[in-house]
């Protein structure tokens, strides 16, 4: 992604010694930054304290930063760093695959951290493909994700089994991913 | 996609899977590299569901990381000034020094607070610009330390970045050095050569992959994951979750793909390659990724400076066998305190609990002005020393011989230290306590069970301190002072002797590490620390002069302690089990 000249000035501006640029750096990147890591970070893992050494140790290193090029994917590489030696202290965890993360699945996601990091493009589309869900499918997952209910109690909102609702979620997962992946064909096409 | 993995997916996703759900589910992806592929995408859309759906304060996001660095700053400022203020033979602990260490709020996560950003920086500024000859020469004093493991690796901005640690000594055997830079077994590695003249040397790479270099050897630590072997023999060992290791000499890479292989490297360059088990990809250093080649267990590979290979017999010991060559024994010499409780059974005037080694004095209760946290203290003015009471599953002699039964209550006893524990410099701490829980209350929210091994200060008693232990869910915990604490999500083994041990690695600049890991009666400890611990803290910085240990025991159960040990090395303080020659 092209630098705006509007974030380059702010950078010189931090640079120079204008820390209040900073804050908007950080207002201007968060977003994206958050999600990569929130999609990258494996379970245990604390996606937002990440995304703060992100933006701390950029803001160290901000001198090192060429002014002009692509302030984002110097940011990205930043917070792929972090996550990296984030991953690397759960693997010091007693017995951590065995409880948070199956080890195949944890060598897939390091495998993603290694790859670009940039803005996830399945937000984007996730976020297209939940306005298609209506009614009860939208209420269980806001309950489930936005409020983080218990299943239990999930359950009896919905006046249903525990057991229905793990089916209603497993089938409207499946159904954002197709959903997700159909926009990805199309994008790619 | 089948309804097994269905099940098991959408249990996991909810946080509902046990240990054979995790295999069973280990299972299906290891088989399967397009269900694997399709978890991947899953996790992703699951993680970033919450992301899309839950509130979340931006605003506070942006002014918390804003604190950080503003923090960040100012703490760093502070402590050039502090370290500059005291002579320089004066880093060795005086009166001054302790005047000067940090405020213990300053570790507790401050709340937000909006400065002045111009005001706060520019006050930075002008201090950085004043104390630049200074720090010039506080740096260079501190880059020729006798053994200084280099605390700052680069300065930008005029702040030092601390240095990022990626291996640990794991072991060493009659090593002769070649730079008066020793590393010592425990101590952390940056990115840099160590030199071998002699001796054997086990590293353990934070990406997991474990080596062995013996003889003359020289080798190039990169990363968590790389090294660059220059000189000399060496043995990886990558268990499962440490693929991936690159090793690289003059003329080749050699990849990991999860195995056990080893590379010599002589004094013109050329290299060999053997497979010990499961394979490695190789290729000349000048060759493109697209002509690696794959070396199967058993076979073995030259390569010289024009880049031909050629094959060899294969030819090495394994990584087993240099370590069952030297057989690490304890170096229970070496330790700096020890306590075995080793008295006649029956009541013991706490002023008469004078044995053990690296003791100023005897236990005592706390001091008035100790008594604060909590100020109640059923402490009684004696020990009971009981026999017998221990299942010691571990080869050390004590708790037959004597051990302290701690009565239910809240007691608390300190023994002052002759060698303190200083935090503000580069160093390495092993501590160890073995105890007995004799019985574990089923209402555990209503009778609050702690018990603690930590270290304090005796010039600042609630400053910064390092504690291991359990508070009422039994998990173990280390609290840093000002109410940080980190624990394990893993729950004690209940109602059996456990072996606690704990590791203290500090650091003159930068973040410390505590480690604490508790073995059960079945767990076996091995010759070297382990890959895995319950807690490994982040973001601790402390500059406290411990030389108190305090055992507190709250609650209502009876516990017996017994083998506190601390020393400078794992084994001076874990006991292992020699092989018998």
């Amino acid at each position: 992604m092209a630098t705006s000249p509007s974030l380059d000035e702010i950078i010189q501006r931090v640079i120079a010694g204008d820390l209040d640029g900073f804050t908007e750096i950080i207002r201007a990147c968060q977003r994206p930054v958050r999600a990569w890591i929130v999609s990258r970070c494996p379970p245990g893992g604390d996606a937002d304290d990440v995304a703060q050494q992100t933006f701390v140790a950029a803001f160290k290193r901000i001198d090192e930063y060429e002014v002009g090029t692509d302030f984002r994917a110097w940011l990205f590489t930043i917070a792929r760093y972090q996550l990296m030696a984030e991953c690397t202290r759960l693997k010091r965890s007693a017995d951590y695959h065995s409880r948070y993360v199956p080890h195949a699945l944890s060598q897939e996601l390091e495998r993603r951290t290694l790859g670009v990091a940039e803005e996830p493009t399945r937000l984007a589309h996730l976020r297209e493909c939940l306005k298609q869900l209506e009614g009860n499918a939208r209420d269980v997952l806001d309950w489930r994700y936005a409020k983080e209910l218990p299943l239990a109690e999930i359950a009896e909102r919905s006046s249903r089994s525990v057991g229905a609702i793990k089916k209603h979620l497993f089938v409207l997962r499946q159904k954002l991913h197709d959903c997700i992946e159909k926009k990805l064909t199309e994008e790619t096409a | 996609m089948s309804h097994d993995f269905e099940e098991l997916w959408t249990r996991y996703l909810e946080g509902e899977l046990d240990e054979a759900g995790f295999a069973a589910l280990q299972n299906f992806l290891a088989s399967d590299s397009d269900l694997l592929v399709r978890a991947g995408d899953l996790y992703e859309e699951h993680r970033l569901l919450g992301f899309a759906l839950q509130p979340f304060d931006d605003e506070q996001f942006v002014q918390d990381a804003v604190s950080i660095v503003e923090n960040d700053g100012q703490q760093f400022i502070g402590n050039v000034i502090s370290e500059l203020s005291r002579e320089p033979k004066a880093f060795a602990r005086g009166a001054e020094s302790k005047a000067t260490q940090s405020d213990p709020a300053a570790n507790a996560v401050r709340p937000f607070q909006k400065r002045n950003w111009q005001q706060s920086f520019l006050a930075v500024a002008v201090a950085a610009s004043i104390l630049f000859g200074a720090l010039a020469w506080f740096l260079a004093d501190r880059a020729n330390e006798p053994g200084g493991r280099g605390s700052i690796a680069e300065s930008i901005n005029g702040v030092p970045v601390p240095v990022r640690y990626i291996a640990t000594v794991l072991l060493e055997d009659n090593c002769n050095w070649g730079s008066s830079n020793s590393p010592a077994e425990g101590q952390r590695l940056s990115s840099r050569t160590l030199d071998l003249k002699s001796g054997l040397a086990v590293i353990r790479f934070d990406g997991g992959a474990e080596l062995v270099m013996s003889g003359e050897a020289s080798l190039r630590l990169r990363s968590a994951g790389s090294a660059e072997l220059l000189l000399g023999d060496v043995v990886v060992r990558a268990e499962q979750g440490a693929e991936g290791f690159v090793l690289t000499t003059p003329t080749s890479e050699v990849i990991d793909l999860g195995t056990e292989f080893a590379v010599k490297v002589n004094r013109v360059g050329d290299t060999e390659v053997h497979v010990l088990d499961g394979e490695v990809s190789y290729r000349p250093i000048d060759a493109a990724n697209e002509l690696a080649k794959i070396l199967q267990a058993g076979e073995g590979i030259a390569i010289d400076r024009s880049g031909l290979p050629r094959a060899v017999p294969m030819d090495s010991p394994r990584f087993q066998e240099f370590i069952r060559r030297v057989n690490p024994r304890s170096r229970s010499d070496l330790l700096t305190a020890y306590e075995g409780f080793n008295y006649s059974p029956g009541i013991l005037p706490l002023e008469q609990s004078t044995v053990g080694i690296g003791w100023k004095g005897p236990w005592r209760k706390r001091m008035p002005s100790e008594r604060i946290q909590p100020d109640t203290d059923s402490s009684p003015d004696h020990f009971e020393i009981v026999h017998g009471q221990m299942n010691v599953s571990w080869p050390v002699p004590g708790g037959r011989l004597g051990a302290l039964k701690l009565s239910g209550g809240g007691v608390y006893y300190v023994r002052p230290l002759k060698k303190a524990i200083e935090l503000d410099r580069e160093g390495v701490t092993f501590l160890s306590l073995m105890l007995r829980e004799t019985k574990r209350p089923s209402n555990q929210r209503e009778h609050k069970e702690r018990l603690r091994l930590t270290l304090r200060s005796s010039d600042d008693y609630y400053g910064e301190v390092i504690s291991f232990g359990h508070g009422p869910r039994y998990r173990p915990t280390v609290q840093t002072g000002a109410g940080v604490w980190q624990s394990s999500p893993q729950t004690l083994p209940a109602e059996q002797t456990t072996l606690w041990i704990g590791k203290i690695v500090s650091h003159k600049e930068g973040d410390d590490e505590v480690y604490f890991r508790v073995y059960g009666e079945e767990d076996v400890l091995e010759y070297a620390e382990p890959s895995t611990w319950h807690v490994v803290t982040r973001e601790v910085d402390l500059k406290a002069y411990l030389d108190l240990v305090l055992l507190s025991s709250e609650g209502t159960t009876d516990r017996i302690v017994d083998e506190l040990r601390i020393g400078p090395t794992w084994r001076s303080v874990a006991p292992i089990l020699e092989k018998q020659q």
